[in-house]
């Protein structure tokens, strides 16, 4: 990551034109500021143009945004119930402390709002979007800049069932890549049949080694630790995690807690997403990332949900169970989906329709109220608005 | 000053003097949450005073303040949080000024808190106003800079600050 010093010295002194004022601290100030400030304060001067441009200052506002704990520089992506859909942003402190949330952004969305959005992934202010059930566009899309790039066709026809999608940033080669597994087989799972992985850098496709015959979740990859996790179950019935790396693209596999089987009448638990002769208390498991690290959500169907975190990367005894969330306290929904953890310990989670926010102290669920989503939220996701431009090959981030 | 140096420093004490002659006089344990102080400090240059060119005593008093609210071992955290809140309630001129200290002295905490407060009190004002701020003079010609608004001309919509504090 850039420090201040480095792009201190990217910044020739004829260019600073700020009298007395250390341009360190301007870094400081800015480095704290919205996106869309930024673009704005763009025109204050040449200095503060080439600063803001400079990837250096890029990397330095994704670090400040990236790490604040105090959710001030987060953001809740927000996905209208219905088609065709709208895209809404609102920032993630409100709906934490806020019982009403206005200030909610519609955002520009580049693609055709009747087309459903197949997947999603996302990692340093880009989202990676899968858009089409039959025929795909995949984009490259930075909401906060409302830079998008279209991708490449992967060169494969497929329909959305059989696909599962991972998209992640390698920092060894500074570049964003894209992995599709793809197959077939049921809705729950994609059967690891054929990987392709796209760079950003090439702006190419290239066929990846196959992995051993097991069903990937169908659920987008986690991106964490310049590393992509899938839950994937195994023909003999166990199932455990699956890492690629997309440093030197090869596979790891993580080991899982010691959670709680449930009523456990099939060999193999499913996955969420598979609504199907569900009993109460059958397990379903899916990942997710919180307060940075991997975490798993058991989902005993409509009894709770098992919230674990692998509190220290790839270190087994470090799963720990952060909070159950029970499906028997009135008024929350079917399929809970946790966004985020509080300091104080509140779950921020989606419910299949709505945010809502949990708080284990009194076991109750704090519907939030979201302006202009009266028709319900069909999806959410927490992330950290950057300058981090979809489009490589142009030269407008480098000095 | 009342604070001013008396005749009897104890060991532990420390004493900063600002830009203007005014001399401070704080226990070491508080005063190095400042690095630059902490460097100085075990370096064995603090025997006597230490002058603070840059830091003027308006300053240098907030800063003070900050220190030893932050190593107060009987205030919780919300304490210090609601502490926080307030302490940035001043003028933009004021928080740079102690930004400018901060920097100088190197206290992080200090440093975070009122870059934080700058960047909330100015994200949605206009170029303009930011430029009065930051004394800064636009080098750019008409064009350049009707070019960089047309490049996202929405980032330039919305309710729009034009206060200078």
């Amino acid at each position: 990551m850039a420090t201040s010093n480095d792009i201190k010295t990217s910044i020739t002194k004829d260019q600073m034109q700020i009298p007395n004022f250390p341009i360190e601290i301007i870094i400081e100030i800015l480095s704290r500021l919205p996106v869309k400030s930024l673009l704005k304060f763009k025109g204050v001067s040449k200095s503060w143009l080439s600063l803001i441009s400079s990837s250096q200052f890029v990397k330095s506002h994704l670090k400040i945004s990236e790490t604040k704990n105090n959710f001030s520089h987060k953001k809740l992506l927000l996905l209208s119930m219905y088609l065709p859909h709208t895209l809404y942003s609102c920032p993630l402190y409100s709906v934490l402390h806020e019982k009403f949330i206005s200030s909610v952004d519609e955002l520009y969305i580049p693609w055709n709002r009747s087309n459903i959005i197949a997947g999603v992934g996302s990692c340093n202010g880009l989202f990676f979007m899968c858009i089409g059930m039959y025929t795909f566009n995949l984009f490259l899309w930075n909401p906060s800049t409302r830079k998008t790039k279209k991708l490449p066709f992967s060169g494969h026809e497929y329909s959305r069932c059989d696909v599962t999608y991972g998209f992640g940033y390698d920092e060894s080669t500074d570049d964003y890549k894209v992995v599709e597994i793809y197959g077939v087989y049921g809705v729950q799972y994609v059967y690891g049949a054929n990987i392709k992985i796209y760079s950003l850098k090439a702006n190419s496709w290239k066929m990846m080694n196959k992995y051993c015959d097991a069903l990937f979740s169908s659920d987008s990859g986690v991106f964490l630790n310049g590393s992509l996790h899938w839950a994937v179950a195994h023909s003999n019935g166990y199932w455990d995690i699956v890492s690629l790396s997309l440093k030197n693209e090869k596979y790891g596999n993580l080991a899982l807690p010691k959670y709680d089987p449930g009523n456990c009448n099939s060999s193999i638990s499913k996955p969420l997403g598979d609504s199907t002769d569900f009993e109460p208390g059958i397990l379903n498991w899916a990942l997710g990332k919180l307060k940075g690290c991997l975490s798993l959500f058991c989902d005993y169907y409509k009894v709770k949900l098992d919230v674990w975190v692998m509190k220290e990367y790839n270190v087994k005894e470090s799963w720990t169970k952060l909070v159950s969330l029970p499906y028997t306290v009135a008024g929350i929904g079917s399929r809970i989906s946790p966004l985020c953890i509080s300091e104080k310990g509140e779950v921020m989670l989606h419910d299949g329709s709505r945010v809502m926010v949990y708080n284990a102290g009194d076991n109750v669920y704090k519907s939030v109220e979201i302006h202009s989503m009266d028709t319900g939220v069909g999806a959410a996701t927490v992330y950290a608005e950057s300058l981090i431009s979809p489009n490589l090959d142009s030269t407008e981030n480098t000095l | 000053m009342a604070e001013a140096a008396s005749s009897t420093i104890e060991k532990n004490n420390l004493t900063l003097k600002s830009s203007y002659g005014d001399e401070f006089v704080l226990e070491e344990s508080i005063a190095i949450q400042s690095v630059t102080i902490k460097n100085m400090v075990e370096d064995g240059c603090s025997s006597s005073v230490i002058p603070l060119s840059k830091v003027d005593t308006g300053t240098l008093i907030k800063v003070i303040e900050y220190m030893k609210m932050h190593s107060s071992t009987s205030s919780n955290e919300e304490e210090i949080q609601n502490f926080d809140k307030e302490f940035v309630r001043i003028s933009i001129k004021t928080i740079l000024n102690i930004l400018e200290a901060a920097n100088f002295l190197d206290i992080r905490s200090l440093l975070d808190l009122c870059a934080e407060a700058v960047a909330n009190r100015i994200k949605n004002k206009t170029p303009e106003v930011v430029r009065k701020i930051f004394n800064i003079t636009s080098d750019f010609t008409p064009e350049e800079e009707a070019e960089i608004r047309n490049e996202t001309p929405w980032a330039f919509e919305g309710d729009l600050d034009h206060s200078l504090d």
